[in-house]
């Protein structure tokens, strides 16, 4: 690279960097998306910047772009030296000189930041021609080295593929592949491998670390994740609230951090292990050769074609038990909760409590609906928006007590609420007035509200923060104690399942791969994959 | 293979459709109260008789369908029950002429105008040219097109005499232009709205984002990246535009008293003359379901999201 002794100056030096929005009324205080963030970056060196969402991490990488939307620019305050240049107030040409050339950028959603009507090749064509004088024939043979580089199966094919034709993995391959086609000075990856699965995940970690070595470019990895950062980040920036709150080397920020919510953050990693249940536990569900197809029906004209997302899957959970059903994205998880709530039609036997579940509509079907209760993962999407969130929790209760008076259904709601952690006050407001962890917790209150024997929880805690999923974790613990629930808890996330399940099963392409005590998966996997997920989940 | 199966299924689907609208409308045409004779001069009885024997009209109207489907079969659509001594089909053929150059036209103007206004108000959606056009479609679409068409025809014919006031004459620009205008406009209007607020939607995505982020100059962001994704809804609107314009054509051919499908088919209802009525009605019907055609396949070409014939999950 082109670095002279002589060159002292860093490449990357951002000082006093604030955002601050003006308040729109008297009401409102200003708010800061960005207050006096200050840092250096030298060439060739990893800075991680770390926060939970609303840190204004994100909003960082896209000053170091120029990427705010219009209407902030103006807001902006304090200076980034990148190279000598002042970035703050640069013309539209001076940026394009910049962008994609000396500073590119990868972002977090790989499944809609490629231009989905292009041809992989042809993006990354224009992303090497729009900077560099080359020939098209030239510029094709470079994209596929970058391809190749970025090892994605079959390149020469791939280079004509559209973005729907490849994985997520594959598709954030293709964007680091364009993101390095000129050689930056600085890379900018923003939660690169969030939406990725954890065997996914660690590939692109290990392939971005490679690169780095390999180019000595600077690299400005921002994440949620704590874990991430010991294994990529020479320094780390911690930041909350828009503030940087600390900085320092990866290693002395992560063994001896000096500010409260840097050691918060840390100590948010699900942690302990589940108290086993008394043994002679009566089983809850059975779950018998499990098989779910789903046809593509099927016009008039058109022949009904078969996917199979379960096969052949058998499963049991005692009562009080927790079993943590883990998999990657379409290993049939969901699927599964799906078929036992008799969400989807299925081949196969499901027992609950020593009695075949029954015909959906019989009467027998009912009783098993309160038993079974699911929370799933959205906690945004999963709320009635036009609902109190008393009414939303007390509708159940309408539905199947119908005998209960408005008092005593008031009375439940409340009786609920706190003991999820709210206020009883908290009935008469809506939806959005309340946090996503809040959110999940109204869900969790609505499942609980017609006392079942089971709940379902589909990745309960996987759109949340890390502080949040904490709490959630041990609010779900604290219940299953106090009314002794039955948990199948379904999660791609490991550290969840060590800390909340006696028994794990793992799913791959719709089948059974590993079950067993959780420990003993943990520590001992005997298949080929579980280990592949287990280690996946450690080194990062 | 995937392909031609799915254009045999298509057609096979069109065709079915058409037949469905023919027998609904002969049903419905036939059941309307008064015939073709019971207007106009009083005939003798004996006359009359004999000239509904000559139509088939004194058979139970199930034989009539039966008679005229067979004849449809053998692309036979009869005589003309009031145009004495004309063939449906002579009727349509002359009609068609002025028609389809007033739609043909008119969806090259909509298209042309409607996707270049659209994109101009994208691209600044606060400025006064995108107010204007959401304020100017919603007038579009409001005023319909028998009050737009005297309108233009009092001030740009009448009044600074720059076009036929009505008629077709040779069908030279001279005659044709305000009739496509009329059919047009309040297309424009729509197509300018979706394109805009398609545009819009695009040009906040993330991959427009990505394609910024490279360094790319603006007018290649736009034209490269978010054109093609933000002209999908427009050509989903195709079909149901081409749809009004035939409707609208209708209006307008009266209103500038022009000899095409429209006016005969509008004559035809009123003096009941069956056999007209149900040509005009398989002309439109298969010009629809051909432009419904048109438009899947364009869309097929376009997005190579949609695969035809593959399972995507």
């Amino acid at each position: 690279m082109k670095i002279s002794k002589t060159d002292r100056q860093p490449l990357l030096m951002c000082s006093s960097l604030t955002l601050r929005l003006p308040s729109n009324g008297p009401d409102t205080a200003a708010k800061a998306i960005l207050n006096e963030v200050s840092f250096t970056m030298e060439r060739g060196e990893t800075l991680a910047v770390v926060g939970e969402s609303g840190s204004g991490k994100s909003t960082l990488g896209l000053c170091l772009l120029g990427l705010l939307p219009k209407g902030l620019v103006p807001f902006v305050d304090g200076e980034i030296i990148f190279d000598r240049t002042n970035l703050i107030g640069l013309d539209e040409p001076s940026w394009r000189r910049l962008r994609g050339a000396r500073i590119s950028i990868i972002f977090q959603e790989p499944m809609t930041s490629l231009n989905p009507v292009m041809p992989i090749g042809k993006q990354i064509v224009e992303a090497i021609r729009v900077h560099r004088l080359m020939s098209k024939a030239a510029a094709w043979d470079e994209a596929l080295a970058l391809l190749k580089r970025v090892r994605i199966p079959d390149p020469e094919a791939k280079m004509y593929a559209y973005p729907g034709q490849l994985s997520g993995g594959q598709r954030q391959r293709v964007m680091i592949a364009m993101a390095l086609s000129n050689s930056p000075d600085l890379l900018i990856a923003d939660e690169p491998t969030t939406a990725l699965d954890v065997t996914i995940q660690a590939e692109i970690i290990t392939l971005l670390k490679q690169l780095r070595n390999d180019t000595g470019m600077a690299l400005l990895f921002v994440t949620h994740d704590l874990t991430l950062v010991r294994s990529i980040a020479d320094r780390v920036l911690v930041m909350q609230n828009g503030a940087v709150v600390e900085q320092g080397p990866a290693n002395e920020v992560m063994q001896t951090p000096k500010h409260d919510y840097t050691r918060y953050l840390l100590a948010c990693r699900p942690s302990g292990s589940k108290q086993p249940i008394p043994s002679g536990s009566p089983e809850l569900l059975g779950v018998k050769n499990l098989t779910v197809n789903y046809t593509r029906s099927s016009s008039l004209f058109s022949k009904r074609s078969k996917t199979t997302a379960l096969e052949g899957v058998n499963l049991s959970v005692k009562a009080g038990q927790t079993l943590g059903i883990v998999g990657e994205s379409g290993s049939g998880k969901s699927t599964l909760a799906r078929a036992i709530l008799q969400l989807v039609s299925y081949d196969g036997q499901i027992r609950f409590a020593g009695q075949p579940v029954c015909k959906v509509a019989s009467p027998g079907f009912i009783a098993f609906r309160k038993q079974v209760q699911v929370v799933f993962q959205d906690p945004y999407g999963a709320l009635s928006p036009r609902m109190t969130i008393g009414e939303f929790i007390a509708e159940p209760l309408r539905a199947h007590f119908p005998e209960l008076s408005q008092n005593e259904r008031r009375h439940r709601v409340a009786e609920l609420l706190e003991e999820i952690g709210l206020g009883r006050a908290d009935m008469h407001r809506y939806p959005h007035s309340f946090s996503g962890g809040q959110r999940q917790r109204i869900a969790i209150a609505r499942a609980l509200v017609m006392n079942p024997q089971m709940l379902i929880l589909d990745e309960p805690t996987s759109a949340l923060d890390v502080s949040v999923q904490l709490q959630v974790l041990k609010l779900l613990r604290r219940l299953q104690e106090q009314h002794n629930l039955t948990y199948l808890l379904i999660t791609h996330d490991l550290a969840v399942v060590s800390a909340m399940a006696d028994e794990v099963l793992v799913l791959k392409d719709g089948r059974e791969v590993e079950r067993g005590a959780t420990r003993q998966i943990m520590d001992d996997p005997q298949q080929e994959y579980t280990r592949r997920l287990v280690s996946a989940a450690m080194a990062v | 293979m995937g392909f031609i199966y799915f254009l045999c299924k298509r057609i096979l689907a069109a065709i079915i459709t058409i037949a469905v609208t023919i027998t609904v409308s002969f049903f419905l045409m036939r059941l309307a109260p008064g015939g073709p004779f019971d207007l106009g001069r009083i005939m003798p009885p004996q006359v009359q008789a004999n000239l509904k024997r000559h139509f088939h009209l004194d058979l139970p109207i199930f034989d009539q369908y039966l008679i005229y489907m067979r004849d449809l079969l053998h692309a036979d659509l009869g005589p003309s029950m009031v145009y004495v001594d004309r063939s449906v089909s002579s009727i349509l053929a002359s009609g068609l002429v002025a028609t389809l150059q007033i739609g043909i036209c008119a969806i090259l103007l909509a298209l042309v105008l409607g996707i270049a206004v659209g994109m101009l108000a994208a691209v600044s959606p606060n400025g006064l040219l995108s107010r204007l056009i959401v304020n100017l479609s919603m007038i579009g679409v409001l005023v319909p097109s028998f009050i737009l068409a005297p309108l233009l025809s009092l001030i740009l014919a009448f009044q600074l005499r720059w076009f036929a006031i009505a008629g077709w004459g040779d069908g030279s620009w001279y005659y044709l232009t305000l009739p496509v205008i009329a059919v047009a406009l309040p297309q424009v209007g729509i197509i300018a709205k979706l394109m805009r607020a398609s545009l819009m939607d695009v040009l906040g995505q993330m991959h427009v984002r990505t394609a910024i982020a490279k360094g790319l100059p603006p007018a290649t962001v736009l034209v490269k990246h978010a054109l093609r994704p933000a002209l999908f809804p427009v050509i989903s609107y195709m079909a149901p535009a081409m749809a009004n314009i035939l409707t609208g054509s209708v209006v307008v051919e009266q209103v500038f008293a022009i000899d095409g499908i429209g006016r005969y088919f509008v004559q035809g209802a009123l003096n009941r003359d069956y056999t007209t009525v149900m040509g005009t009605v398989i002309v439109y019907t298969s010009f629809i379901v051909l432009f419904n055609m048109l438009t899947d396949l364009v869309y097929v070409l376009a997005d190579p999201r949609v695969q035809v014939g593959v399972s995507n999950d």
